[in-house]
């Protein structure tokens, strides 16, 4: 299924833009910033990223684990964790004991995705974890503003504060009353997490988002 | 306006601010920082509200929000309570449960007919005098006379929020016991919430009298207040009350608009003690207050309570209310203790060199009203060393003789209550771990020990957290045993001295309750309904469980309060609700189908295409979406198909146990139909298994089933501990069914892989593209027709749509809905899991044998299949049809009758466009179900019809048109 | 709200799991009784005390074992599902 056509869409009508990969250059030039709380008083807003068509690759199964060490990527401890894999301009994050999420260090290049990508298709090896579809299932949202925990605990049953909740944590919990994985990635340097979640609920997360956040 | 008492009384009130606002009509002025009942109070408007039984006038007891007297209705929002409603400028308020106006209620008539309405009369009236004088007599004429207030169903949308709080130590109770504790705690490093419900911290601080000076309490009040508001390890939220305990300290804290869900590794409670009324005649006249409420008046709002003054004192509090009345310019006529001895001495002196007299061993027999009973005239005192009683003339009687700790939210964690006949009161006992009481709730009165207390239960918590804390001495506390006083319960001959203010109930009637039989408190609670008015229980528990116990001579203690459930204080049901979200889930070309006309229906969290435009009547345009499949072409959109990825050497063998029939020898490129079974061998799902490789299947589930399915799968996998991955992938994948005789060729004009009949026969599952969108491609559906399931990773999904829309174009393509998907469907006899399968069907009577591979060693539900089968088949799913009619129709879950009993019913039914006649599927019994058999339906009209059973493959028999 | 432990993710409120029912001892299928077959399926102890459960978290699918006593609702222990054979090896 290596097949890639034209107009691929995202649930909230973004268009892959149209580059070989399927992946636009740079993170800010054509994304929409959702603000669904807005500035206030000595308070900074808090915006949403729609980030669903950036590539990311999920391996999950017996075997995924062996792979990527034997690819030299240190495995992130323990589960629910990020790790940085540095040299090769990814993040990997940990879901499961056999579970695994990797994303582009910088959206923008999505060249390592795709070159690991290629490399785990290409391996022979009889057990290597399977595609776990993750840029399919899973819609992609960042959200981030210095109130970001806040505003998620009117959702969100877990204890996102920032001293409680350290930088690269994953937590598998509910938020807008559905499955809901979120990561601290504070990618804008703001207090910020990435969301994963069902991708035929995009719509329904950015409008429980919104009303969420009107005063 | 009457004078306010000057400085430094008023601590809450802003002198210079008056606002106006009125009250039954009436325009009344009020300070801002005063509740609505202090400015009423304050303007000489003392009757607030009508009791809710006998119509009796009440005022303020408690100003503290604890009682039901202050209950009125402000504008559109009923139940609100008076004593503790801040006032506003403009703010209209009326009495509630008033017949014609406060000052004339003709339903105070009532109080009259008192003996007409003993304890628990509504169980043993209103039965008569016809069958049904309830329902039309006796339920709407109480309903009207019992409801409080009146909802304005006008009102406009209010917002209101929920949120998730995480604290190391939560406490409830802002006086000086729970400031204490916060700061102690916090001292520590942990991170601390307190919550008080008053708008300010401070507690009794900020109105009752110590034996210091009042300005060295405000004093310590301003040090302590200080101290909080530096400490950037402290929260603090006012106005706001924690409602109830819940498992593993999960307390709801309502404020305004919001309910905070507040988490906390530790909760110390310094939720404080319930000053108590006493019982004797009249006992609820305007003017006879709490000895508290009397120091609230004062102290918080500037209001002199009365001009003289009887003051009951069973305790200490007692002297010093006295006091402070003396110091305010009240005259105290006398204060009234009943102890023999002067356990007061030093108040004493002081009181009485200014001239007020004390009368010891006394009581208050009764009091008498003002005309129409609306305010305190006057009361009787009675020695018990004397025979004689004299009357004393005042406008206001103080009443402070004991105290409950306020035990809610203890009780609801596990802790156990108890009754120490030393001191006279409640005591908590049996605290859970993680749960610390500190202040007057614990039994601690004196201000030095409630401080200390309230410093060692923060540094208890912060020592379980695991933080370092300091040792903490609580001195000894000398006033525990002079805070409450036990009085003889003994009832007024003439009654009107009431133990529940809110429920108008008197001695006698918790003792009638007992007589009746009813000497449980539990059962006293239900027969009486004392405990269950709005404040529930809050004045009435310990009166109650006095008498019970003397009614029934056992001890206070084994006799003990009800139950205590959360909620503490009311809530609205908008805290409760908060903002309503229902969830949804669209498919990718979702828009596609709204572009398209289509109207949407939910099913589940989806929203589908029930049918597409709206240029002609719903059935007209489903009966065309029916032709067009049968004719031409037609395409729906089945993306909400529940879609499972099985991968591993062992993926054939779960599937072999899991679903019915041979999969592990399925080749690879062959779909095979799946039914699943649990192990009662009720049919519970159905789908498709597509081999895509050795060890990898594509499995589909129906879109209601595929999350229990896929849950219950990989449960099973961990239990079998077999080799396979299960990932569900639902949403992933798009998927359309492409379906009618002209299908192929809308495929090859989209190009892609080979659709032939050759390249991809009936029942083939191949990988390739279409119109350059990757694709998994199967010859599967549900029409009967030739068609073509194809699912493509969701991104794709409207690339993939608007391809096979625009290479169908020329030959008709147009998209169908779930209505015209239903009929193909049975006209094909297709079964829908849960329409036409219930609880307990089984694939035999169902006549699905042939989906059991019954010589497989295993699979769920084999078991009970083999079992059932020697029994005597019950029932069978048939087919039947019967002639088109203008005058009737059958319809879903109709009955079919057998000698006039009702034996099966329809599970679905439909007038075929194709067939031109009415065809269904039904349960019958098994030796009725003989094919060609005349069976009744009764119809929704009640009529009955005559339908055939036949088998239910209603169209193309033979499948000709589906393998093409 | 009551709190679960997940061995996987920590405590959480216990509305992010669903209970899988009680542990049983394994049944073979076809070679049980009638009757044992049938008391499988439609008899529970519903024990007082101790009983183990198996749970789910939800949003991570992790399937793991509890262990509750009935009567007052606490939850004793919960552990992976490999803990399980171990468990039953030893007793």
């Amino acid at each position: 299924m290596a097949v890639l056509a034209a107009g691929r869409r995202t649930p909230l009508g973004d268009l892959y833009a149209e580059h070989p990969d399927g992946v636009p250059s740079s993170i800010d030039a054509t994304l929409v910033r959702t603000t669904v709380v807005p500035e206030r008083s000595g308070e900074g807003p808090i915006e949403v990223l729609d980030l669903t068509r950036y590539a990311r690759f999920g391996i999950k199964g017996k075997g995924a684990s062996d792979w990527l060490r034997s690819k030299a990527i240190p495995l992130p401890e323990p589960v629910n964790t990020l790790a940085p894999v540095a040299s090769r301009k990814l993040d990997l994050v940990r879901l499961g004991a056999e579970d695994y999420l990797v994303l582009p260090q910088s959206l923008g290049e999505p060249a390592s995705l795709a070159a690991l990508r290629s490399e785990w298709e290409s391996d022979g090896r009889e057990r290597k974890g399977f595609n776990s579809w993750r840029e399919e299932v899973w819609a992609w949202f960042h959200i981030h503003g210095a109130n970001v925990a806040d505003f998620l605990a009117k959702t969100c049953p877990v204890d996102l504060n920032a001293d409680r909740l350290p930088l690269r944590s994953v937590v598998q919990t509910r938020v807008a009353q559905m499955d809901c994985i979120l990561v601290r990635t504070d990618r804008t340097n703001d207090h910020g997490f990435d969301l994963f979640f069902d991708v035929a609920s995009a719509n329904f997360m950015m409008s429980s988002l919104k009303e969420l956040g009107a005063a | 306006m009457i004078p306010r008492l000057p400085l430094p009384y008023g601590t809450r009130i802003d002198r210079g601010q008056v606002l106006t606002f009125t009250f039954e009509g009436r325009t009344f002025r009020g300070l801002s920082g005063d509740t609505l009942a202090s400015a009423l109070v304050a303007s000489g408007q003392w009757l607030i509200s009508r009791s809710f039984k006998y119509h009796r006038a009440r005022s303020v007891m408690t100003m503290a929000g604890q009682d039901a007297n202050t209950l009125v209705q402000v504008a559109g929002e009923p139940n609100v309570l008076a004593d503790v409603h801040p006032l506003r400028e403009g703010l209209e308020a009326t009495a509630q449960n008033v017949n014609g106006s406060l000052e004339k209620d003709r339903d105070a008539l009532l109080d009259r007919l008192g003996r007409f309405m003993p304890v628990g009369f509504y169980y043993r009236t209103f039965f008569g005098p016809g069958k049904n004088s309830w329902l039309r007599l006796w339920e709407p004429l109480i309903r009207k006379k019992a409801g409080l207030g009146r909802v304005d169903t006008s009102a406009p949308r209010v917002r209101y929020e929920k949120q998730n709080l995480f604290y190391d130590v939560l406490v409830v109770g802002g006086g000086p016991a729970g400031i204490s504790a916060a700061i102690e705690a916090a001292d520590t490093g942990a991170r601390v919430l307190l919550v008080d419900e008053n708008p300010e911290l401070g507690g009794s601080l900020t109105y009752a009298r110590f034996d210091d000076e009042p300005e060295a309490t405000a004093h310590l009040l301003g040090d302590l207040r200080q101290q909080i508001k530096a400490h950037p390890g402290i929260d603090v939220f006012t106005n706001a009350v924690a409602n109830g305990w819940y498992a593993d300290n999960w307390i709801p804290i309502i404020t305004a608009n919001r309910l905070y869900k507040v988490r906390a590794k530790e909760v110390i409670l310094c939720t404080g003690s319930l000053d108590q009324p006493i019982p004797f005649r009249n006992n609820d006249l305007p003017g006879i207050v709490l000895g508290s409420a009397v120091q609230r008046l004062m102290r918080h709002y500037a209001v002199k309570p009365g001009r003289r003054a009887v003051v009951f004192a069973g305790n200490r509090d007692g002297y010093r209310v006295a006091l402070d009345l003396v110091e305010a310019g009240v005259e105290v006529a006398a204060i009234v203790d009943p102890r023999t001895t002067q356990q007061h001495g030093a108040f004493a002196a002081q009181l009485e060199t200014k001239g007020v007299r004390i009368i010891l061993n006394a009581g208050i027999a009764e009091a008498a009203g003002a005309a129409g009973n609306k305010h305190l005239k006057a009361a009787r005192i009675t020695r018990s060393d004397a025979d004689t009683s004299e009357w004393i003339d005042c406008d206001l009687l103080s009443v402070s003789c004991a105290y409950t700790p306020t035990y809610q939210l203890a009780l609801q964690a596990g802790a156990k209550l108890s009754y120490d006949d030393g001191t006279a009161q409640f005591t908590l006992t049996n605290v859970p771990a993680h749960l610390t009481l500190a202040g007057s709730v614990a039994g601690n009165f004196s201000l030095p020990s409630v401080l200390a207390a309230g410093r060692k239960a923060g540094g208890n918590a912060a020592q379980t957290l695991g933080l370092a804390s300091r040792e903490i001495e609580v001195p000894e506390d000398e006033e525990r045993s002079l805070s409450s006083l036990e009085l003889p319960l003994v009832g007024h001959p003439k009654g009107r001295d009431f133990v529940d203010f809110d429920e108008d109930l008197q001695v006698k009637d918790i003792e009638n309750a007992v007589r009746t039989g009813y000497d449980e408190l539990e059962l006293v609670k239900r027969f009486s309904t004392v405990g269950m008015g709005p404040s529930q229980g809050r004045h009435s528990a310990l009166a109650t469980a006095r008498i019970v116990a003397r009614a029934t001579k056992r001890k206070v203690d084994d006799i003990g309060v009800t139950t205590s459930r959360p909620p503490f204080g009311p809530e609205k049901l908008g805290l409760l609700a908060g903002i309503q979200q229902s969830r949804y889930r669209y498919t990718s070309v979702h828009h596609r189908h709204v572009e398209a006309g289509a109207k949407m229906t939910p099913v589940g969290a989806w929203w589908r295409p029930l049918y597409y435009g709206d240029q002609k009547p719903p059935d007209t345009l489903i009966i065309d979406e029916v032709n067009l499949v049968r004719q031409r072409v037609g395409i729906l959109d089945v993306s909400t198909l529940g879609k499972i990825e099985l991968r591993g050497p062992d993926a054939g063998l779960l599937l072999d146990r899991f679903c019915s029939m041979n999969y592990a020898k399925q080749p690879v490129g062959r779909v095979r139909y799946c039914l699943t079974l649990n192990e009662m061998g009720t049919v519970i799902d159905d789908g498709v298994a597509s081999r895509v490789a050795e060890d990898h299947y594509y499995v589909t589930a129906t879109t209601g089933g595929v999350d229990r399915i896929y849950a219950d799968m990989c449960w099973q996998n961990v239990q079998w501990g077999l080799d396979v991955d299960i990932h569900n992938v639902t949403a992933g994948f798009a998927a359309f069914n492409l379906t009618g005789p002209l299908a192929r060729q809308v495929l090859e004009a989209a190009g892609g892989l080979d659709v032939s009949s050759e390249g991809l026969p009936f029942l083939g599952g191949r990988i390739g593209s279409v119109a350059n969108c990757p694709v998994r491609i199967m010859r599967i559906g549900y029409s009967g027709e030739l068609s073509f399931e194809l699912h493509t990773p969701q991104s794709y999904g409207e690339a993939l749509w608007d391809a096979l829309m625009e290479a169908g174009k020329p030959l008709g393509l147009r998209p169908y809905g779930l209505e015209a998907s239903r009929i193909l469907r049975l006209e094909k006899g297709h079964i829908i899991i849960g329409q036409d399968t219930d609880a307990v069907s089984t694939a035999d009577e169902l006549g699905m044998a042939w989906a059991l591979a019954m010589k497989k060693p295993f699979f769920i539900g084999k078991r009970s299949t083999e079992l059932l089968r020697r029994l005597p088949a019950r029932r069978r799913l048939v087919g039947f049809d019967l002639p088109s009619s203008e005058q009737d129709r059958p319809d879903e879950a109709c009955l079919i009758l057998e000698q006039g009993e009702a034996v099966g019913h329809i599970t679905s039914t439909c007038l075929s466009p194709t067939l031109g006649k009415w065809i269904g599927l039904a349960f019958v019994p098994a030796d009725l179900a003989e094919q060609g058999r005349t069976m009744l339906i009764k119809t929704r009209k009640g009529a009955e019809l005559r339908a055939r059973i036949v088998p239910p493959h209603f169209f193309d028999p033979e499948n000709k048109r589906q393998e093409i | 709200m009551k709190i679960m432990n997940c061995p996987l993710n920590g405590p959480r409120n216990i509305s992010e799991f669903t209970c899988f029912g009680p542990v049983h001892d394994a049944v073979d299928a076809q070679s049980a009784s009638d009757a044992a077959w049938c008391h499988y399926l439609f008899y529970q102890e519903n024990k007082a005390g101790i009983i183990r459960e198996w749970w789910r978290h939800t949003p991570s699918n992790y399937y793991f074992i509890a262990e509750r006593h009935t009567v007052t609702d606490e939850i004793i222990a919960t552990y992976s599902a490999s803990e399980l054979s171990r468990i039953e090896n030893k007793s």
